[in-house]
C-alpha cells in the first residue's frame, strides 16, 4: 500500500525510505486561524493596518503583504519608549470556531494540520519600527530592543499555546526571515544575543505543545545553522541555494532537516524554458537529497503559474524516480 | 592616531555621537574640510562598503556607519559650501513600479551618499514617468538607480529605461540596476549601464561612471 503524504514526509524527516522526495509543505493543511486573519490585509495595493498597528500593503501581483513603515506611521518611533508606544494585541475574544472546524475535518493519517505563525521576533521588530530604525536600534539600544523582543516573544508563546489548545496542530510554520539573499541581516553575534535565547524559549513551547517546528526563512542563514539546530528547529523551510546547502548538511550532521534548494527566481521568468525548470529540479534533488532529511522544493512559491506547474510536475516525477533509484541504506 | 583616523574609526564603528564633535575638533584645528570629508568620512564608508561586499559587515553596521557619516557631514556642510566644494555627482534612486521593497534601495542610497553624491530618493513603487519627470526637471542628474526585488516587477526596470529613451534623455544619464533577482545578463538585456551585486559595489561603480 502506498504511503500517505504524511507518512512519506515523516519517513524523510526520520531518515527512513520514502516513496518520493518532495516538499514537506505539500502534505500540510494550513489553518486560517483568527490571529493570522487579524494580521492579514486585503490584496488590493492599498494601505491597511495589521493588528499591531503596522501599515501594510499587499499589491495584487505580489506574493504577500509588505510593511510600509514611514517616519509618520511607525508604531514604535523610539525603542526606549516602546512600553508607551506599543499595544500588544489581545488574544481574548477571538473566534476560533472556523479554524477548529477546519482542523477537525483534516484526515490526519493523510495530512498534517499546520498552524501558521507569521512575523517572528525579528520581522515584528522591523514591522513596528521600519527596517532602518530597527536595525540601528539593535546596535544602538540593545537593552531596550531586547526588552521589546521579550514582550513579543511572550505574545508568541501565548499564541502558540492557544493555537495548540484550539487546533492541536501537528506542525507549526513559524515565519521569521532573518536575512536576505546575500547574508544574515543582523551580525551573527547580535542575532545570538538578541534573538536566539528568545527563539529557544519559543521552540520549547512549540515542542511542549507537541508540534514539529518548521521555521521559514527564505534567505541566507548559513552563519547560524548550528544555532538553529541547537534552538530545536526541526525543519528549516525556505533554504535558498545561495547557502552552501551541502556544507550545511555536513556541518549540522543531519540535525537540521531542510525544505527548499530550488533557485526560484532563476526559473521564474515568463520565457524560462521548460527544460531549464526541469534541470533545476534535477540539480536540487541530485545535489541535496543524498545527505538525507531533505525536502526538495521552491523556498518561496514561484510567482508565475506556468513555471510553478512545471516545477511541481517534475518534482513529483523525478522525486519519485530518485527515491526508487536511491534506497536509504 | 590622527584626528582623521579618529573620525574614520568612529564612522566605522557607527558612533554618530562621537563623529560630530570630532569633525568640529578637526575644523577647529584648521584641517581642510574636503580632507576631513574624503580622508575621514568617505574613506570609512568605502571601507565598510568593501567589508559588506566581502560579507564581513552586515546591514545594520552599514546603516549606523552611514548615519555616523551623515552626522559628520552636517557639521562640514557650511564649510564645504564656503570652500565651493561640489558633490561627486548627482543621482536619483527608486524601487520600480509595483514593488514596495526598499531596504536594498535605501542601502544603495546611503552608500552612494557616502561617496559624496547628492542623492534624491523617489521611494518605492516609482512609475517610469516619475523617473522621466525628475530627469527632465533636474538637468544635472548623472545617474539613475532602479531596483526590483520581485521577478514580477523586474520588467519595470526595462520599462523605466525605455521611458527614459523615449523621452530623449538616455544620453544624459547613466542607469544602474539592482535587486535580488537582477543579474548582469538582465542588465545587459534591458540596456542598463551597470549592475552590481551589492550596495558597496554600487557606490564604487557610481563613482566610476561619473568619472568615466
Amino acid at each position: 500500500m502506498e504511503m500517505t503524504p504524511r507518512e512519506n514526509m515523516m519517513a524523510i524527516l526520520e531518515g527512513r525510505q520514502p516513496e518520493w522526495y518532495g516538499d514537506f509543505q505539500s502534505a500540510v493543511e494550513i489553518m486560517m486561524d483568527p490571529i493570522w486573519k487579524s494580521d492579514s490585509v486585503a490584496r488590493d495595493g492599498l494601505e491597511h493596518k495589521d493588528s499591531w498597528g503596522t501599515v501594510c500593503v499587499f499589491p495584487p501581483d505580489a506574493p504577500g503583504k509588505h510593511p510600509h513603515v514611514t517616519a509618520d506611521n511607525a508604531v514604535v518611533t523610539d525603542v526606549t519608549k516602546w512600553r508607551e508606544q506599543l499595544v500588544i494585541p489581545s488574544l481574548d475574544g477571538l473566534d476560533w470556531s472556523e479554524a477548529e472546524a477546519r482542523a477537525a475535518s483534516v484526515d490526519r493519517s493523510e495530512r498534517f494540520v499546520e498552524y501558521f505563525n507569521a512575523q517572528g521576533l525579528f520581522e515584528r521588530s522591523h514591522f513596528l519600527m521600519g527596517m532602518e530604525e530597527a536595525f540601528c536600534a539593535y546596535l544602538e539600544e540593545p537593552e531596550a530592543m531586547f526588552e521589546m523582543l521579550t514582550a513579543i516573544a511572550d505574545y508568541k508563546k501565548r499564541s502558540i499555546k492557544e493555537a495548540a489548545r484550539r487546533l492541536k496542530p501537528d506542525v507549526i510554520f513559524f515565519q521569521d526571515d532573518w536575512g536576505s539573499k546575500q547574508n544574515l541581516f543582523l551580525p551573527p553575534d547580535v542575532w545570538r544575543e538578541m534573538i536566539k535565547p528568545l527563539q529557544t524559549e519559543i521552540a520549547q513551547v512549540i515542542h511542549e505543545c507537541g508540534m514539529i517546528y518548521v521555521h521559514h526563512a527564505d534567505c541566507i542563514c548559513e552563519p547560524i545553522v548550528e544555532d538553529m539546530a541547537e534552538i530545536g528547529i526541526d525543519i528549516w523551510q525556505g533554504v535558498i541555494p545561495q547557502n552552501d546547502i551541502v556544507a550545511i548538511q555536513e556541518k549540522t550532521g543531519g540535525k537540521l532537516a531542510m525544505i527548499g534548494g530550488i533557485d526560484g527566481p532563476a526559473i521564474d521568468a515568463p520565457d524560462t524554458p521548460e527544460a531549464d525548470i526541469v534541470a533545476e529540479v534535477h540539480r536540487c534533488i541530485d545535489t541535496y537529497c543524498p545527505a538525507g532529511r531533505f525536502f526538495p522544493g521552491a523556498p518561496a512559491p514561484l510567482l508565475r503559474v506556468r513555471n510553478g506547474e512545471i516545477l511541481n510536475a517534475e518534482l513529483e516525477r523525478y522525486g519519485r524516480q530518485w527515491a526508487a533509484e536511491h534506497p536509504v541504506a | 592616531m590622527t584626528i582623521i583616523d579618529d573620525i574614520s574609526s568612529a564612522v566605522l564603528r557607527g558612533k554618530r555621537k562621537e563623529v560630530a564633535p570630532l569633525v568640529q575638533q578637526a575644523l577647529d584645528e584648521g584641517l581642510d574640510p574636503e580632507a576631513i570629508l574624503n580622508d575621514g568620512l568617505v574613506s570609512a564608508m568605502t571601507e565598510i562598503g568593501e567589508r559588506f561586499s566581502r560579507n564581513e559587515a552586515f546591514v545594520p553596521e552599514m546603516l549606523v556607519a552611514a548615519r555616523a557619516m551623515s552626522a559628520g557631514t552636517e557639521v562640514l556642510k557650511p564649510h564645504l559650501a564656503e570652500a565651493g566644494a561640489e558633490p561627486v555627482g548627482r543621482a536619483v534612486i527608486g524601487t520600480v513600479k509595483g514593488d514596495m521593497h526598499d531596504i536594498g534601495k535605501n542601502l544603495v542610497r546611503m552608500m552612494i551618499e557616502g561617496k559624496g553624491f547628492e542623492v534624491t530618493d523617489l521611494g518605492v513603487d516609482v512609475a517610469p514617468e516619475q523617473f522621466v519627470t525628475f530627469i527632465q526637471e533636474n538637468d544635472d542628474v548623472d545617474i539613475v538607480c532602479c531596483s526590483a526585488l520581485l521577478t514580477t516587477t523586474m520588467p519595470e526596470i526595462g520599462a523605466t529605461i525605455r521611458a527614459i529613451e523615449e523621452a530623449g534623455l538616455r544620453d544624459r544619464v547613466k542607469v544602474m540596476v539592482g535587486g535580488a533577482p537582477v543579474t548582469q545578463a538582465f542588465a545587459d538585456e534591458v540596456g542598463a549601464d551597470a549592475w552590481t551585486p551589492d550596495a558597496g559595489a554600487a557606490a564604487a561603480k557610481a563613482v566610476e561612471l561619473v568619472r568615466g
